[in-house]
């Protein structure tokens, strides 16, 4: 007899939040997260720090050196951590290696922290003094040169002290793991955000933060604005992990690549947007932008050949640790009879699976992937801006660069989010700490057009003769797509018609309105419950 | 006379490496030109161009990562049979008992990186503005290997033939069965009738050439199997070709214009 898991798991209560192996994984990602900021900490502290572009001449000498002793007893207690876990089997069972080992990993995290704090508050100190006037000392805190456009140098005392506290504070967390504290994220923090997200929440916010990020970028390009988001994110990861729906989705095999694909996709849109930053700054003051400071070539061999070499042997090592790490997924041999309630297309088509709730299969599947496809390809084609060629800006490329973002980022990127994470049974949205219950029950009382028009506003009954009953709505969307574009053209991109012409530009409005159509038929669902503008299921033609 | 100077200095080495060790210019410009593998290169690079924080080695990596799924996946075709009766049992084999079944491991999740590794290639593409002229025909090159390796994910990921693969498989194809005009349940469908006979069925529409059958069978399984590890990296590999040659073409790795 074939015993259902959802029913074990009603009986027996088996959503445990906190269990042994998932404490001692937590320890140990605080344990790193604790030594991302010792190292931030001593970073701060000791490293001669000039940002990209910044000249290194005229700067102070680098008296500010990260002490031997100290990489000697980092490394030290590490190592001897290593051996211990290494050598467990021919140690006494009494002895409990793990905990030592981790005990002497925390410790050298702790003493990083605590140093290099101390060390940058005690440089500040002699250079202004008890009395508060300068003193010639040996050290300054003035060799950091931040690159053009970043803002002026950070304070290093204050900065590697906070580091240093963050570094400390993560550690703790990771200590009360590791000594099985059982501290799991409070219940009312999970309710609340459970009750607070939706699609209608998580697909705004998205939005929200996606044109935050652009208004606001030069703050965000700052390495310290940077850095509390990292924090910020491993803080929020691991206490949701604390919680045993979250940890459930997110630790499914094919799900971990997302978890990667976020960190990298986060990553390299700061990355890119911290050389925009700079490089627009840059070309204001009529500098060379950073990719023009070097117009040298060098030998393909060695420079390039070596670093195509380092770069295959480091991911051959990655791929290799990942396939032993973690086994790929191998469910229930198939069975056309039995479906899985969430049945998800892999990973990556999944935004497309969620454009679904919003469209007909041949809207959602067939024909905005295709534009899709079709629009990337336009693309170089329709970009007429001569500007940007070559190197990271903004400023003189904002529609292109708004356009593919919002494109790629909140429609592909968070959909994928959306549909993976939070989309489960049935299809029905669930907050990140939420149990995916096959009975949830979602009222649908979406109405059409049709419906809308004709029996709420005009009160008769709808007309038999279909194009006459679908008036409406094939007016809208007539007036979508005939009207607008030449409008548009009168406000928007007149600049951008005189340059490309006609066909560019007509190609350019409909890529863009196709685009638009996904945002508009949410945001409509979310206030008039409207299914469809045209409804015609007789064949198959509903938008 | 050392030894390694005697193996350097023999017929059979000199005949395979026309030059000696690239330590000085000389041989550092011609290593790259008489070498096969190498002179997919330039003799010089711009030095900006092979900065980390401006390409991300992503291009590379996502080339090195189909590499490894041709490896990988050649080898995993000496041992896997794409019929109803084997498939699952030979997967579950790889898992338990078969002597480098890791190598499945590694396919899959080669093959989830190269899909990440092309989405940001394309994303440092569009940032650097690299697609702009000469570059357009390449970027369209470029949107071509990106669709076909969505499809050579999607076509792997029904052949372990458990429950994962049919019903995402099942959910990824009802699509075509939209499609307009040639899918069933797709807008225009009906209209296409020759003397009140109905052109398009559930036998005869995109959905039924997709899968070889109304719903995901055994046909299913052959079509993907041979979709996957014959037509489509045939043609990724033609691409690919076409991509790298049109890279040194347009005026090599991208910069400043």
């Amino acid at each position: 007899m074939e015993i259902k898991p959802e029913l074990v798991n009603t009986l027996l209560d088996v959503h445990p939040d906190l269990t042994p192996g998932v404490m001692t994984g937590l320890a140990w990602y605080f344990l790193l997260a604790a030594m991302l900021n010792a190292a931030a900490a001593a970073f701060v502290a000791y490293q001669e720090m000039v940002s990209e572009g910044a000249s290194r001449d005229g700067l102070a000498p680098r008296t500010r050196k990260l002490p031997d002793a100290l990489v000697v007893v980092f490394f030290a207690l590490y190592g001897v951590a290593t051996l211990l876990l290494l050598a467990k089997g021919f140690l006494p069972k009494s002895f409990d290696v793990a905990t030592i080992g981790y005990g002497l990993c925390a410790l050298a995290n702790v003493i990083l922290a605590i140093t290099a704090g101390a060390d940058a508050a005690h440089w500040a100190e002699k250079k202004y003094g008890h009395d508060g006037a300068a003193h010639a000392g040996p050290a300054t805190l003035d060799d950091h040169i931040p690159a053009v456009g970043i803002g002026g140098p950070i304070n290093r005392t204050l900065w590697s002290i906070v580091w240093a506290v963050c570094a400390v504070i993560f550690q703790a967390m990771g200590l009360v793991y590791i000594l099985h504290g059982e501290y799991a994220l409070p219940d009312f923090i999970r309710n609340a955000i459970d009750l607070v997200s939706g699609p209608t929440t998580f697909f705004t916010g998205a939005t929200l933060a996606f044109f935050a990020m652009y208004f606001y970028r030069k703050y965000l390009a700052n390495g310290v604005v940077a850095w509390w988001m990292v924090n910020a994110f491993l803080m929020f990861f691991g206490l949701s992990m604390t919680d045993f729906d979250f940890r459930d989705i997110v630790t499914k095999p094919d799900n971990v690549p997302i978890v990667g694909l976020i960190v990298l996709v986060g990553f390299f849109t700061w990355l890119s947007l911290r050389r925009a930053v700079i490089n627009d700054a840059r070309m204001a003051q009529g500098l060379p932008n950073l990719e023009e400071l070097d117009p040298e070539k060098t030998l393909t061999w060695p420079d390039l050949v070596y670093t195509e070499l380092i770069a295959m042997v480091a991911l051959t090592i990655f791929l290799v640790v990942w396939a032993i790490a973690l086994q790929a997924p191998l469910e229930q041999p198939a069975s056309s009879t039995t479906a899985p309630n969430p049945s998800k297309a892999p990973w990556y088509f999944l935004g497309l699976q969620e454009m679904l709730v919003y469209f007909d299969p041949w809207m959602a599947g067939v024909v905005l992937p295709s534009l899709i496809v079709v629009g990337l390809m336009a693309m170089p084609y329709i970009d007429t801006n001569k500007q940007g060629n070559g190197y990271y800006t903004i400023a003189q490329r904002k529609f292109a660069y708004l356009t593919f973002q919002y494109g790629y980022l909140v429609l592909w990127v968070v959909l994928i989010l959306l549909g993976t994470f939070l989309r489960g049974p049935n299809w029905n949205f669930f907050g990140p700490y939420e149990y995916w219950d096959v009975h949830k029950l979602i009222p649908l009382n979406n109405v059409n057009l049709s419906e809308i028009v004709w029996v709420q506003m005009l009160g008769t009954r709808r007309p038999d003769n279909i194009i006459l009953r679908e008036l409406p709505g094939i007016l809208v969307v007539l007036g979508y797509f005939v009207v607008l574009p030449p409008l548009m053209e009168r406000l928007f991109f007149r600049k951008m018609r005189e340059q490309g012409g006609w066909i560019r530009y007509s190609v350019l409005a409909m890529l863009i309105l196709f685009m638009a159509s996904l945002p508009i038929k949410m945001v409509l669902r979310w206030t008039l419950n409207l299914k469809y503008l045209v409804a015609i299921p007789e064949y198959f033609f509903n938008i | 006379m050392s030894i390694a100077e005697k193996i350097t200095e023999s017929q059979l080495w000199k005949s395979v490496f026309r030059h000696p060790m690239p330590t000085d210019r000389r041989n550092r410009v011609v290593v790259m030109l008489t070498n096969f593998f190498l002179h997919l290169h330039p003799v010089s690079v711009k030095k900006q161009g092979i900065a980390l924080s401006y390409t991300w080695c992503m291009g590379g990596t996502t080339f090195f990562l189909f590499i490894v799924e041709v490896v990988t996946g050649v080898l995993l075709m000496f041992y896997y049979r794409p019929t109803l009766e084997h498939a699952y049992n030979d997967i579950l084999a790889l898992r338990d008992v078969t002597t480098l079944g890791i190598m499945r491991e590694l396919h899959r999740w080669g093959a989830h990186a190269m899909v990440i590794a092309v989405w940001l290639h394309m994303y440092r593409v569009f940032l650097t503005g690299s697609y702009k002229p000469p570059r357009e025909f390449n970027w369209v090159v470029g949107v071509l290997l990106l669709v076909f390796t969505l499809l050579l994910s999607f076509t792997g990921y029904l052949l372990p033939w458990d429950q994962l693969a049919i019903w995402a498989i099942t959910v990824g194809s009802n699509m075509a069965r939209a499609t307009p005009g040639v899918g069933v349940e797709g807008p225009g469908a009906s209209l296409m009738k020759l003397n009140g006979v109905s052109l398009i069925t559930s036998g005869s529409d995109a959905k039924f050439a997709l899968l070889g059958g109304r719903s995901v069978g055994e046909m299913t399984l052959n079509r993907f199997y041979v979709l996957h590890c014959v037509a489509i990296p045939l043609a990724v590999t033609i691409l690919i070709m076409i991509h790298f040659w049109r890279v040194r073409k347009d005026g090599g790795i991208s910069g400043p214009m």
